[in-house]
């Protein structure tokens, strides 16, 4: 396990830099001169190379890769010349919004997703199992943006049960908490209709295959092999999708944030594009791409906690 | 003393009857032998001793279990004999393990589920049967995956895995087919030995004559979901009755004396029939060399030729 964890260690690392690397030079192949954007085009043309000069854009693009990603490493990521404020502060931020976000919303794909699917499996060609699809393909079908609107019409408009959007931040947890139902709701809806029918599909196959068989020899119960072989096979597909789901979010959030009005991450990054903001907008994408990166590491190393025949393997 | 009775064990999918009307008795501790070919029916038969036949399947007849009907029990009641009573052994040992738990872990299981046993006195027995079955190193064995092991000790751990609760009837469905010519001998003398020193009843399930001729006191021959001939392993394979036996008898591989010129193997002309064609009458009579147009007419009836010896054949072999 020892050698696994430091290969995949090793390769995170190496992806890491790699992706950095993109980022700052698709940044930087971006039409546009920062520090026109910053003053504006009324500014004087000596202001602009004074800035220019300050900001180290004369410096050769090696060197301004070295300084940033140098830089970057101590959490300091310069200044946002929208917000006025270091880059850094500005995702601390916003953080406590956007982390829970995207932990509840994982949290309750995997858990409904799981569920439905092994049930909707252990009833295969009944009611059960026909409703969870049924469901499912509905769940597939709709956008999280418009299924969104639709619980703010009738949660929030309608029964005024829950707010239709904003943050009204943790100090008073229960406000927070139902802030989050609805985004919760939008952005793990979508997500765990894919992952249940995953589920479902792949808890099938094994509930086939001669070791589940061999489990119901030894007369264990039907719930006793679904929880001891069946489910444990099962979940390298279901792991491998959950990890390209954690970078869905990523994506959801941008949305889901700016329906609900809400000071988060997506929101950030939805704001600093539209203000020409560069360093805000290059540190969030190489933050959600780390995001990316590191939800893959530890999927590889789920899998090898699964299947010990992937540790022998290395 | 009659452990297992087996009367008119009809399967049927859909219209097409896999298994007719089979009907045998198993003493305590009889070594029984089950041969046949894929499509005889003898995995759907043993599937059925488990209370383990495909949903799809439509079953009746009737099966006792030591002195009690068990065919009509619910899941729950099957529950409790299986793994416990009646085990199972397995034809591959690669896929009927499972591959993420450790071999103690599975031999281990039954024991705790069935007689709620502490995991140290499961560990202790498991590893007291892995050395019964003759596992090489059986403490590192027992913390070891699967993929760890040869096929030849995985075989070792299935049956150990079977014999975790000391059943009374062990089913063992082709076991040796994943196995090398020395460890199928192997695998064979050691569940005979086994079933021996426990007192243990086992149907070996087999299409090679040469496996129940190593293990099996009395043996049933199938074809076609029909049981063609009965009687001790021996006799039948020496003085076969029924000309389906003759001619799997014929079809053997035996070693060539020297000298002895080469020649062909003899066949049985001809090729198993499937569920959707099984012919009527005789399901052997458009392959059989003393085939007449009497035996398409109706299914020829079990008769006792000799005492102890059964055929469903019209013109059998004086035996």
């Amino acid at each position: 396990m020892g050698l696994f964890l430091l290969r995949r260690l090793l390769t995170l690392i190496a992806t890491l830099v790699a992706v950095s690397i993109v980022v700052f030079l698709v940044m930087n192949a971006l039409p546009g001169d920062p520090a026109l954007i910053v003053l504006g085009i009324d500014s004087t043309p000596e202001a602009q190379a004074a800035l220019r000069e300050k900001m180290g854009l004369n410096e050769p693009l090696a060197l301004r890769y070295l300084h940033w990603a140098g830089a970057a490493l101590t959490g300091d990521f310069g200044i946002s010349h929208s917000f006025d404020v270091p880059v850094g502060r500005l995702i601390a931020e916003r953080l406590p919004l956007t982390l829970p976000l995207a932990a509840l919303a994982t949290v309750a794909t995997v858990t409904t997703a799981i569920a439905l699917g092994v049930h909707a499996a252990a009833r295969h060609g009944r009611l059960a199992d026909w409703g969870v699809m049924a469901l499912s393909q509905l769940g597939i079908a709709v956008p999280a943006f418009w299924l969104a609107i639709l619980l703010v019409i009738l949660f929030a408009v309608r029964l005024r049960w829950l707010p239709p959007g904003g943050f009204p931040g943790w100090d008073d947890p229960v406000a927070a908490l139902r802030a989050l139902v609805l985004p919760t709701v939008s952005l793990a809806l979508v997500q765990s209709a894919i992952l249940a029918r995953v589920t479902r599909s792949s808890v099938l196959e094994v509930m086939r295959l001669d070791y589940a068989r061999t489990a119901r020899a030894k007369g264990l119960s039907r719930s006793a092999i679904l929880r001891r072989h069946v489910l444990p096979n099962a979940l390298i597909p279901i792991v491998t999708i959950i990890g390209m789901q954690i970078a869905n979010l990523v994506t959801g959030t941008i949305v889901i944030e700016n329906v609900f009005y809400l000071p988060g991450l997506g929101r950030l990054i939805f704001q600093s594009i539209a203000n020409r903001d560069i360093f805000t907008v290059q540190a969030l994408v190489m933050l959600f791409a780390a995001v990316v990166v590191v939800t893959n590491f530890l999927v590889d190393v789920a899998y090898a906690l699964i299947d010990p025949r992937l540790k022998d393997r290395v | 003393m009659t452990l297992v009775s087996v009367r008119d064990l009809t399967i049927a999918f859909g219209g097409a009857l896999a298994l007719r009307a089979l009907s045998f008795d198993l003493r305590r501790g009889e070594l029984l032998g089950v041969v046949g070919e894929s499509g005889s029916g003898k995995t759907l038969a043993a599937l059925s001793l488990m209370g383990m036949a495909p949903e799809a399947a439509r079953v009746s007849g009737a099966i006792s279990f030591d002195g009690e009907r068990v065919d009509t029990l619910p899941e729950t009641g099957w529950q409790s004999l299986q793994g416990r009573r009646i085990a199972m052994i397995f034809q591959e040992p690669m896929s009927a393990l499972n591959p993420l738990q450790r071999i103690g872990t599975q031999i281990t299981e039954a024991m705790i589920w069935h007689e709620g046993i502490s995991r140290a006195e499961a560990d202790a027995r498991a590893l007291a049967l892995l050395g019964e079955v003759g596992m090489p190193e059986p403490q590192a064995r027992l913390r070891m995956y699967p993929h760890q092991l040869s096929g030849g000790q995985r075989q070792r751990a299935l049956i150990a895995m079977a014999l975790a609760c000391n059943p009374d009837l062990v089913l063992a469905d082709e076991p040796t087919t994943a196995l090398d010519a020395t460890r199928t001998a192997q695998a064979l003398d050691l569940l005979r030995g086994l079933a021996r020193a426990r007192g243990m009843a086992l149907i070996l399930i087999s299409h090679d004559l040469a496996a129940i001729e190593r293990v099996a006191e009395r043996m049933l021959v199938l074809y076609g979901g029909d049981l063609m001939e009965e009687g001790p392993v021996a006799e039948i394979l020496s003085r076969p009755a029924h000309p389906y036996t003759a001619g799997l008898i014929r079809a053997r591989p035996r070693p060539r004396p020297p000298g002895v010129p080469r020649r062909p193997l003899p066949t049985i002309p001809g090729s198993v029939p499937g569920l959707a064609d099984l012919p009527r009458g005789c399901r052997f009579h458009g392959r059989c060399p003393k085939g007449r147009p009497v035996c398409a007419e109706g299914r020829p009836p079990l008769v006792d030729i000799a005492p102890g010896r059964r055929a469903a054949c019209l013109f059998p072999e004086p035996v």
